[in-house]
C-alpha cells in the first residue's frame, strides 16, 4: 500500500457533513427554546 | 480494505479530516456549556429529593388533602383548592400521591402566576409524571420524595399522565390540575 | 500443536479462509437471530397497530405482554444472536485463522438458546408482563431472571472466546501485525459487552433472588433508584455494544459493496477507543429526571465527559462515507459533488442498506439522542413517544438494517447459499427503510404532542387527540416496515435452507507465520 492511498478525497462528504452538522445545531436550539418557553421549572 | 491486516497506518491526519475535528471540537465545547449556562434560566431540573417512606408519605398526603378537600371531581378523586396556600419563601407545598391502584391523587386548583413545590412519591410502584401539554415529565419512585417547583404562567385544565409503566392499570392513572386566575 | 490445515476453505470473492467448524457457529447464531426476529416482529406489528387509535386491536393484559416479548426478543434476542455470529466472524474468517475451543461455544449457544426460551416461556406462558425494564417492585418470575441470566452467561462466555481467539491467533502464527479495522471494531463491542453484562448480573441476580423470596421486598422498594443505575447501565450499554458492531459493519458494507478503504486507520480506531473510554457514562441520562441525582452528577455524566463519545461517532460520520467516496472517485465518477453517491450500485441491498441505515441512524437517531441526554431537555422527553423514536432510528433504521445488509452478503460467503431472489433483495432495504422512517417520524411527533410511551389507550385522558393522525403514520409505516421485514426473513431463512448451495473450495491452510519450535513445544507439554 503506498502512502497515496491514503488520501482522502472526499469535497462532497465533507458538504454532506456540514448539512448534517446544521441540521443538528438547528434541532438542538429549538429544543432549549422550546423548554425556555415553557413554564418555569426548578 | 476493513478486513486487510493494515501496514503502517500511523499517518498523520487528511485536511478535511482536521478541519472537521476542529469544528467538531468546537461543536462539543457548546453542547458541554449549554447545561451549565441553562442553570442560569429558570427551567431546571429538580436537585430537591427527601428520603421517605411509603408509609409515612401517604399519611402526609392524606393529611394533605383531608385540610384543603372542597370535594370531588366526577372520576372520584379529591380536589384539593391549593390557591390559598401560603406561598413562603420558596413556594406553597402540595403533596401528590401515585397509589397501588393506578390513581393519582389529588384534582388539584393552582393559581396562575403562584409558585408551588410539587411533593411527588408513589405508595408502591415507579410511575412517571407527565404534565400535559406542558410536555414536563419527571420520574416518581416509592420511598422518595421529589420536590419539583413550578410557576403555572396559564390558566386551563391540564392533565397529569402517568407515563412510565405501573402495572395492568397503568393507562387509566391520570389527574386534572386547574389553573385559575 | 493439533493440525487443523484441513479445516480451512477459501473464500473465492474475498480471500478470507474459512475455519469450517467456526463456519458452523456463525450458522446457528445468525439463524437464531433471525428466528427470534420473526418472534419480535409479529409482535411489534401488533403492538404498532393497538397504538394506532383507529385500529386498537388488542386488549390491554396482550399489549403489555406483547410489548414486553417485543424488547426482549428484539432489543435482546435477535442483536445480540448476530453480534456473536459477528464476533465469531471476526475472530476467525477475517484473521485467517482457527476458532478455538470449538465445544465451548457450543456450550455457549446451548445456554443462551435456553436463556431465551425460558424468558419467552416466562413472558407468553406465565404471563410476565413486567416491559423490557421490569422495574421492581413489577415482578417478574424466577424462571423469566433466570432466563435473562442464562442468556447474559453465554453471551460473556463468548465475548471471552472472542479475546482468546485473538490471543489464539497471534500464539499460534495465524496472524500478525494490527488487527483488521472489521475486527478491531468488533473487539470494541466486545469489551463494552463485558461490562455490559457484568451490570446485567448485578441488576438481575438480585431480583432473581426477590423473586425466589431470599431478598426481602422491602429492599427492593428502597432501592428502586439503585436498581435503575444498574439496569441502565446494561440496559443502554447494550446499545452500546450495537453501535460498535453496527460501525464495524458500515466499514466491512463499504469494503464489500465498493471496495472501499478506510482512509485514515488511525483516526478511526482512535473514534472506536473513544467509545471504549466514554460511552458507557452516558447511560445515566435515563436518570436524568429521577429523584435523588444532583445536577452535577447528572452534567459530568450526560457530557460523556465533554461528549467524547460523539466526538467517535462524528469521526466515523465523515470518515466512513469518506472512504466510500473515495473509492467511488478512483472508479472515475468523479462529475460533480456527489456523482460519487447517486451512480453507487443502488440495487444492491448492502449498498442500500448501509446508506439508509447510516442516514437514518445519523440524522435522526444521533441527534435526538443528543437531546434526550442533555440535563434541562430531557424534561421534555422523559417516557414519551419521542423515546421509542429514538431508539427505533438508532437500533431499528440503523443496526438492525445494516446487519439486514450485511446479511444478504454473509448468505453467500459464509453460509454458501445463494439467495432465493435477488429482485426481493434488491427493493427490501426500501420499503422496510420508508416503513421504519414513517414509524420513527410518527413516534417522535405524537412525543412531542406528549404522548406516553407503553400507554394502552391514550383516550382517556381526553387530551391527546391531535395525536391521533401521527400515530397513524406510525401504524402504517409499521405494516410496510412489517412487510420488509417478513421480505427479509424469508429470503434470509428460504436461501439458508433451500438456496442453491455454493461448494466449498477447500484449502490445506497453515499458519503463515509458524511460531519458534521451542516456544510451541512448551505449549504443547503444559496443555
Amino acid at each position: 500500500m503506498s502512502h497515496d492511498d491514503n488520501k482522502m478525497h472526499a469535497p462532497g462528504t465533507f458538504v454532506l457533513a456540514l448539512i448534517f452538522l446544521l441540521w443538528f445545531i438547528v434541532i438542538y436550539f429549538v429544543q432549549w427554546f422550546a423548554l425556555w418557553d415553557n413554564w418555569p421549572i426548578g | 480494505m476493513s478486513i486487510e491486516t493494515p501496514k503502517n497506518w500511523w499517518k498523520p491526519l487528511n485536511k478535511e479530516e482536521r478541519i472537521w475535528l476542529y469544528i467538531v471540537g468546537v461543536w462539543a465545547v457548546i453542547l458541554t456549556i449549554m447545561m451549565p449556562y441553562g442553570h442560569t434560566r429558570d427551567h431546571n431540573i429538580s436537585n430537591e429529593t427527601w428520603k421517605t417512606t411509603t408509609k409515612a408519605y401517604t399519611a402526609v398526603s392524606k393529611a394533605f388533602i383531608k385540610k384543603y378537600k372542597i370535594g370531588e371531581d366526577e372520576r372520584g378523586v379529591p380536589i384539593v383548592d391549593a390557591r390559598n396556600i401560603p406561598e413562603g419563601k420558596r413556594g406553597a407545598d402540595i403533596f401528590l400521591i401515585a397509589t397501588r391502584a393506578w390513581q393519582f391523587k389529588p384534582h388539584f386548583i393552582l393559581k396562575k402566576d403562584k409558585k408551588y413545590r410539587i411533593h411527588m412519591s408513589s405508595d408502591f410502584y415507579e410511575h412517571g409524571f407527565s404534565l400535559q401539554p406542558m410536555n414536563l415529565n419527571y420520574q416518581i419512585l416509592p420511598n422518595r420524595d421529589f420536590v419539583v417547583t413550578m410557576t403555572p404562567k396559564q390558566s386551563g385544565k391540564f392533565m397529569i399522565v402517568c407515563n412510565e409503566y405501573c402495572g395492568p392499570g397503568h393507562h387509566n392513572m391520570f389527574t386534572t390540575l386547574e389553573v385559575k386566575e | 500443536m493439533k493440525d487443523y490445515s484441513h479445516q480451512f476453505r477459501t473464500c473465492e470473492t474475498t480471500g478470507l479462509k474459512i475455519h469450517l467448524p467456526a463456519q458452523k457457529l456463525i450458522w446457528v447464531n445468525a439463524v437464531s437471530a433471525v428466528v427470534f426476529l420473526l418472534v419480535g416482529a409479529v409482535m411489534a406489528i401488533l403492538i404498532a397497530l393497538t397504538r394506532w387509535p383507529a385500529v386498537h386491536l388488542l386488549p390491554q393484559h396482550l399489549f403489555y405482554r406483547f410489548i414486553t416479548a417485543h424488547g426482549m426478543n428484539m432489543l435482546v434476542f435477535w442483536i445480540v444472536f448476530f453480534e456473536m455470529a459477528g464476533l465469531i466472524f471476526g475472530a476467525s474468517a477475517v484473521l485467517k485463522t482457527r476458532f478455538p475451543a470449538i465445544k465451548f461455544a457450543w456450550f455457549n449457544w446451548i445456554l443462551m438458546i435456553i436463556g431465551a426460551l425460558l424468558v419467552n416461556y416466562a413472558i407468553f406462558v406465565q404471563g410476565v408482563d413486567v416491559m423490557f425494564t421490569a422495574y421492581p417492585p413489577l415482578k417478574g418470575t424466577p424462571l423469566y431472571y433466570l432466563g435473562i441470566i442464562l442468556f447474559a452467561v453465554g453471551a460473556l462466555f463468548y465475548s471471552f472466546q472472542f479475546f482468546f481467539a485473538v490471543g489464539i491467533a497471534k500464539k499460534e502464527g495465524w496472524h500478525q501485525g494490527t488487527l483488521p479495522l472489521f475486527t478491531f471494531g468488533m473487539l470494541v463491542a466486545a469489551i463494552i459487552a463485558v461490562f455490559t453484562l457484568l451490570e446485567g448480573a448485578v441488576t438481575f441476580v438480585p431480583t432473581f433472588l426477590w423473586s425466589v423470596g431470599i431478598i426481602p421486598e422491602s429492599w427492593m422498594l428502597d432501592s428502586t433508584a439503585l436498581y435503575r443505575m444498574h439496569f441502565w447501565a446494561f440496559g443502554h450499554s447494550a446499545q452500546q455494544i450495537n453501535l460498535a458492531a453496527m460501525v464495524a459493519i458500515w466499514y466491512l458494507l463499504g469494503t464489500l459493496t465498493v471496495g472501499a478503504k478506510p482512509v485514515n486507520q488511525k483516526l478511526s480506531r482512535i473514534a472506536f477507543l473513544l467509545y471504549i473510554i466514554a460511552i458507557n457514562l452516558g447511560s445515566i441520562h435515563h436518570l436524568l429526571v429521577d429523584p435523588g441525582l444532583t445536577s452535577t452528577y447528572k452534567i459530568v455524566n450526560t457530557t460523556y465527559l465533554a461528549f467524547a463519545a460523539v466526538i467517535g461517532s462524528l469521526i466515523h460520520a465523515i470518515s466512513i462515507p469518506a472512504a466510500i467516496e473515495t473509492a467511488q472517485r478512483k472508479k472515475g465518477l468523479t462529475n460533480g459533488l456527489f456523482e460519487w453517491l447517486t451512480k453507487g450500485p443502488w440495487s444492491d441491498p448492502g449498498w442500500s442498506g448501509m446508506i439508509i441505515s447510516f442516514v437514518i441512524f445519523g440524522f435522526i437517531g444521533g441527534v435526538t439522542g443528543i437531546l434526550m441526554s442533555t440535563e434541562q431537555l430531557n424534561v421534555l422527553h422523559h417516557n414519551n413517544l419521542r423515546v421509542p423514536g429514538h431508539f427505533h432510528a438508532t437500533v431499528v433504521g440503523g443496526t438492525a438494517l445494516a446487519f439486514m445488509a450485511v446479511a444478504y452478503y454473509i448468505i453467500p460467503l459464509v453460509l454458501q447459499r445463494k439467495l432465493i431472489s435477488k429482485t426481493l433483495a434488491k427493493i427490501q432495504p426500501y420499503i422496510f427503510g420508508l416503513g421504519i422512517l414513517m414509524v420513527i417520524m410518527g413516534m417522535t411527533f405524537a412525543g412531542l404532542m406528549g404522548v406516553p410511551r407503553r400507554h394502552w389507550n391514550i383516550e382517556l385522558p381526553g387530551i391527546f387527540g391531535g395525536a391521533d393522525a401521527m400515530l397513524a403514520i406510525m401504524g402504517v409505516g409499521a405494516i410496510i416496515a412489517f412487510i420488509g421485514l417478513l421480505i427479509f426473513i424469508g429470503i434470509a431463512v428460504l436461501s439458508v435452507f433451500f438456496g442453491e448451495k455454493i461448494p466449498s473450495k477447500m484449502e490445506v491452510h497453515n499458519p503463515p507465520f509458524p511460531v519458534k519450535e521451542g516456544v510451541s513445544d512448551r505449549k504443547t507439554a503444559t496443555t
